[in-house]
């Protein structure tokens, strides 16, 4: 156990560390910044809120919405330890820790504001209390005060998750969903031990029902993208998309992933909570989006099969598969400084243009109070530009005044006037 | 604020009441519809705009935007009003 630890131990400090570093280097993409500042109507509020909190005790800065993202990251490598340690060993719960710790696509998106690391520790959270509920449940004990503990953090949990992203509800859901066919399997009325589980599930579902019935954003979001990207139409082009995204970032782990589900999902009868979680995790992406890279985030689930798979093999296996994936890590996503090469994540390849040009940008609007954007302006440009940004497409500008910011070269014919500015990206005028 | 959309000629300006926001460069995003009104042949819809940018956060400043579409064959107005909470 002594050589063991000596292994897994400064491989789960190696992606702690991963975590962060490079944390301000890429630009603050547009969805970043809609969720930084709050300004997404297609989500629950939950999500947005710990943005918010951190910046307002850390001040609004890139670095302080990342850490949002920071702490939920490393938090889900301990929860995914505990996971599996409520079905096997601490060994293989270690190495389930392990993986999740340098898995190079949690790596990258626990160090970015998106909402896919907070709601994959949520969904992780609910699972460990499930889990440890179903646990309790089963054992039919007098410990009265850990059975309600326990049903109190499934309920907490389960809410959270749905409120910190409108797909949150999902888990919560399918574990619903699942209760039931276990109560119908076992030839069980749900009024009998999965009563109480049945009904924290559904009751945890009913704010955000509420929520989303009340909140025309949501509806609205789903009605614009739902049967494109939304969907399973097109499901050949989706699995491909998907397939293709896998191979590239995580190849060696798509195998051992592969490898795994075999005799996993043969033998986890038992541990269809844990199931869940896992299948949720490999087709959000496939539903929602296969070519939106914060999905692989999920995939940080795929730790706990192959952790068990590990366990299997002959114990010199796991430091050589442990080394690859270590080296596929670090090419991936360790610091730029140091590690920088043709396979270092895409983000991490180049200094972004905003970062290095919103200063100068803002002294040239120094003074002004509004700028029109020509061209297609994301949630971004609000974040790093310091007047009030109006989006220039679909106002009526044939006489207006005032001060312009060109996306792209090509000067608007509504924006010609005196350049201000004027660099590879962008032209500042004024008419 | 779902019930005023149970008239059908609320649902058909509401679009246009958004694209005339659009049009003052507005985002969206950042508006919440407040109420909606039929005053003398007009139903006018009154949002509040909070832009929000990083440079703003401590000084939040809402502002009320109102526009009103004719129910007959008028011109619309749209009127911007601010206020502080």
């Amino acid at each position: 156990m002594n050589r063991f630890n000596s292994i897994i131990w400064p491989i789960i400090i190696l992606g702690i560390i991963l975590r962060l570093t490079d944390v301000a280097f890429p630009d603050f993409a547009t969805d970043e910044a809609q969720f930084a500042l709050g300004a997404s109507a297609a989500q629950p509020p939950i999500g947005m809120f710990f943005f918010w909190l951190s910046q307002t005790i850390f001040g609004a800065s890139i670095i302080s919405a990342r850490a949002v993202s920071i702490v939920f990251g490393i938090a889900t490598i301990y929860l995914i330890y505990q996971i599996v340690l409520t079905f096997s060993d601490k060994k293989v719960a270690l190495t389930a820790a392990a993986f999740a710790s340098i898995f190079p696509t949690h790596i990258i998106f626990s160090k970015l504001a998106y909402l896919s690391v907070p709601l994959c520790f949520a969904w992780a959270l609910t699972t460990l209390m499930f889990l440890k509920a179903r646990k309790q449940n089963n054992k039919l004990t007098n410990k009265r005060i850990n059975g309600a503990s326990n049903m109190i953090g499934l309920y907490l949990a389960a809410t959270l998750s749905t409120f910190i992203k409108t797909q949150g509800l999902l888990l919560p859901f399918l574990l619903l969903i699942g209760v039931i066919i276990e109560s119908i399997k076992n030839k069980k009325p749900l009024l009998t031990i999965n009563y109480s589980l049945f009904t924290i599930l559904f009751l945890s579902l009913i704010p955000i029902t509420l929520y989303i019935l009340t909140s025309p954003g949501i509806g609205a979001t789903l009605t614009l993208y739902g049967g494109n990207m939304y969907g399973i139409s097109g499901i050949f082009e989706r699995m491909l998309t998907l397939l293709k995204l896998w191979w590239h970032l995580i190849p060696i782990i798509f195998i051992l992933f592969i490898l795994s589900s075999k005799f996993y999902f043969l033998s986890s009868k038992n541990n269809w909570p844990t199931t869940i979680l896992i299948i949720t995790g490999v087709l959000l992406g496939l539903t929602l989006g296969p070519a939106h890279e914060y999905y692989t985030t999920y995939l940080v689930y795929w730790s706990i099969p192959i952790a068990l798979l590990l366990n299997r093999m002959k114990p010199c296996w796991t430091p050589v598969i442990l080394t690859l994936i270590v080296i596929n890590t670090l090419l991936l996503t360790g610091p730029r400084s140091v590690f920088l090469n043709g396979r270092t994540y895409k983000l991490y390849q180049k200094e972004g243009y905003w970062n290095t040009h919103a200063d100068q940008i803002n002294d040239v609007l120094k003074g002004v109070d509004e700028v029109i954007v020509m061209g297609h302006p994301g949630h971004h440009i609000r974040w790093y530009l310091e007047p009030r940004v109006l989006v220039g497409k679909n106002m009526d500008l044939i006489n207006r005044k005032g001060t312009f910011l060109n996306l792209g070269k090509e000067i608007q014919l509504e924006a010609v006037g005196e350049v201000l500015y004027d660099d590879e990206k962008v032209v500042i005028t004024r008419k | 604020m779902m019930i005023p959309f149970l008239d059908s000629e609320v649902r058909a300006k509401a679009p246009q009441a958004i694209e005339n926001l659009r049009k003052e460069g507005v985002w969206m995003v950042n508006t919440k519809l407040k109420s909606v009104s039929r005053e003398g042949g007009e139903i006018c819809f009154q949002f509040e705009h909070s832009y929000t940018s990083k440079f703003l956060r401590a000084v939040p400043r809402p502002s009320s935007l109102v526009t009103c579409l004719p129910t007959s064959d008028q011109r619309p107005v749209t009127s911007d009003t601010n206020y502080h909470e």
